[in-house]
């Protein structure tokens, strides 16, 4: 039903009059009787009519339902977005295109310490601190002209102005809203007084820290080259004695010579039970006493030995350059070929990353571990041993795996130790290698480790720093 | 040494076992000159010098000297530069005869003025050997007579 159906019905409506008038003219010039049919189209004419308005009444009404409807639901949009304003913990201001303030909510006015009604009509200027407030107007002109974005839809971390001239720092978020022939920019405020304040004391806890850890290590490495020194000195010193025990049990030795050449001749002047005392003395005590001492001056200068080389090891500056650890294994393991094959060993190298460090370190590194795991196979178990590495962030690690006959729990601690051997005592050595091996791996920035099971066999694992501390390449 | 056995071999080394070794090590190399043991650096400048213990003292100073740097009472380094910055004894050879084997120090050594530098042998039969060795040297080395 639309007014236009009803103007066509009163259209309808008129002619039918008009019908009706000529009608009746010409009844009262005595043509003819009453028009009743045109009376009761008539009627029916003005029925049609009242429904017709009826309707359109009906659809005023619900045309206002719809409409308040629509108002209510409006209402409620605008009471929403108006309350998310209201209570965003965020400050929300937005501006005309001259950078004047439409409006301010709530947490602005806290952030800002101004209220909307001192604000809205303001520049935007008012709330930066020199020089961005004087600045703040060419840049909105120059995006207003070229359209290129420097902060709108882009963000960035600035500095605020609070009404009592105080300044900290804020994150700012501007968008831009394309109103119906207007525009303007809404602009987030978050303030960052908190974050800036939390990094800045852990910036001062951080440098602290860093601080002390260099202490620590100064003084580490200080008393880490006491220690070394004192092994030099010590060792050292320790040679002295021994030249001159060495040195005496040969004068003594060419003494009983003497006295031995003399012996025969003087023998018959010498009764019994005295002659076969000195006989004794002379072939049997003091040979036997001077092979005592010198057998204990060959230990002791075998230990020394070991002492000075370890501290040596300790001491020695290291060349460092990229290794084909692949490469060197190799040439180490031809070294052992011998007992490779008498033993049937088998070696399988897996691909090994490059590693930069000192070469003639770690041949004694692999040299040592690699003889070790030979030379402690289980007798009856043909002999495998895998050596694989890989790389990872700041160490490369690689790995010695043997099939031998293991090592106890307990034990695993003391192999580290210098002169310390544990198990079965049948392979010759003096308990020195793998003190060595962690000597020169500890100069790498890195560690030594043993995971083992008594007869299944042995994994030793170490690890070389990608980059050494600095001064370790050069000890002492 | 060739030259009259005047020459008289002023060994100053404090460890008196070491002394003793070279002394007998010496003669079995048919050294025979006389060997005089001193045990330690101001010793053996009094000596040289003639001073305190050995003021009025009428020994020859036409000497060679096996000198050892781990003195007591001033160090070898000391005896050696006192010795070469005098006119009287800077003719003196030196042999330096010590358990040191650090370049540097032994450039040092040189530096100072010393005729030849021997490192100690740690093990004792190369130690035996080295001193033989010497001997055999000293046996066709010429001395100053000195004055």
């Amino acid at each position: 039903m639309s007014a236009k159906h009803v103007h066509h019905q009163i259209e309808a409506l008129q002619q039918q009059v008009a019908s009706l008038r000529s009608a009746l003219t010409s009844s009262t010039q005595g043509q003819g009787g009453l028009p009743l049919d045109l009376l009761d189209a008539l009627q029916v004419s003005l029925q049609e009519l009242y429904s017709s308005e009826g309707e359109l009444h009906q659809q005023h009404d619900d045309l206002v339902v719809v409409y308040q409807q629509a108002e209510a639901v409006l209402r409620d949009s605008e009471a929403r977005t108006r309350a998310i304003l209201q209570t965003a913990v965020d400050a929300i201001i937005t501006i005309d295109t001259g950078g004047l303030i439409e409006s301010f909510n709530p947490a602005a006015e806290r952030l800002f310490g101004y209220t909307a009604d001192e604000v809205l009509g303001q520049n935007i200027s008012m709330l930066m601190p020199s020089p961005y407030r004087e600045e703040h107007d060419g840049y909105l002109a120059r995006y207003l002209q070229t359209g290129d974005p420097h902060i709108i839809g882009i963000g960035r971390e600035v500095c605020a102005r609070r009404r009592d001239g105080t300044t900290f720092p804020v994150s700012l978020a501007v968008s831009e809203v394309h109103l119906a022939g207007r525009r303007i920019f809404t602009g987030i405020v978050h303030d960052l007084t908190a974050r800036v304040q939390a990094e800045e004391a852990l910036r001062r806890s951080r440098d602290e820290l860093e601080v002390r850890v260099q202490e620590r290590t100064a003084e580490l490495t200080a008393a880490n080259e006491e220690i070394k020194r004192f092994a030099y000195i010590v060792s050292h010193d320790l040679r002295a004695p021994l030249i001159n025990l060495e040195g005496f049990a040969s004068e003594l030795r060419i003494a009983c010579d003497v006295l031995q050449a003399a012996l025969p001749a003087a023998l018959p002047y010498l009764e019994a039970p005295q002659r076969a005392d000195v006989s004794r003395v002379l072939d049997q005590d003091i040979p036997e006493a001077l092979g005592f001492i010198e057998t204990s001056v060959t230990r002791m200068d075998h230990l020394i030995r070991a002492i000075l080389h370890l501290s040596r090891l300790g001491r020695r500056d290291l060349h460092l350059e990229p290794l084909d650890m692949q490469a060197l294994v190799q040439e180490t393991l031809q070294t052992l070929a011998h007992q490779l094959a008498q033993r049937q060993v088998q070696v399988t190298v897996q691909p090994l990353p490059t590693v930069v460090a000192d070469r003639i370190a770690m041949e004694q590194i692999m040299g040592n571990l690699l003889a070790n795991a030979v030379a402690y196979l289980t007798p009856g178990r043909p002999g495998e041993i895998v050596v694989t590495g890989e790389r990872r962030p700041d160490v490369t690690v690689l790995h010695v795996c043997d099939n031998g006959r293991g090592i106890a729990a307990e034990d695993i601690p003391r192999i580290f130790e210098p002169f310390r051997r544990v198990g079965r005592q049948d392979v010759p050595g003096e308990g020195m290698g793998l003190a060595y091996v962690q000597m020169l791996v500890r100069r790498h920035g890195g560690d030594i480790r043993c995971h083992s099971t008594l007869g299944v066999g042995t994994t030793f694992t170490f690890t070389i720093a990608h980059q050494l501390a600095e001064g370790e390449a050069h000890a002492g | 040494m060739p030259a009259e056995e005047s020459v008289t071999i002023l060994l100053v080394e404090d460890d008196p076992g070491h002394a003793r070794l070279i002394e007998r090590n010496l003669r079995r190399a048919h050294i025979t000159n006389e060997i005089v043991i001193l045990g330690d650096g101001q010793q053996a400048l009094d000596y040289l010098f003639k001073e305190r213990t050995y003021a009025g003292a009428t020994h020859t100073l036409s000497l060679l000297l096996l000198l050892d740097l781990n003195l007591p009472q001033l160090d070898g380094y000391q005896v050696l530069a006192c010795l070469k910055a005098d006119a009287r004894t800077k003719h003196i050879p030196v042999i330096i005869l010590t358990t040191m084997d650090d370049a540097y120090e032994i450039e040092r050594c040189y530096a100072l003025g010393c005729s030849v530098f021997i490192t100690k042998p740690i093990a004792y039969k190369q130690f035996e050997e080295a001193i033989r060795k010497l001997g055999l040297f000293l046996s066709i080395v010429q001395i100053p007579p000195g004055k």
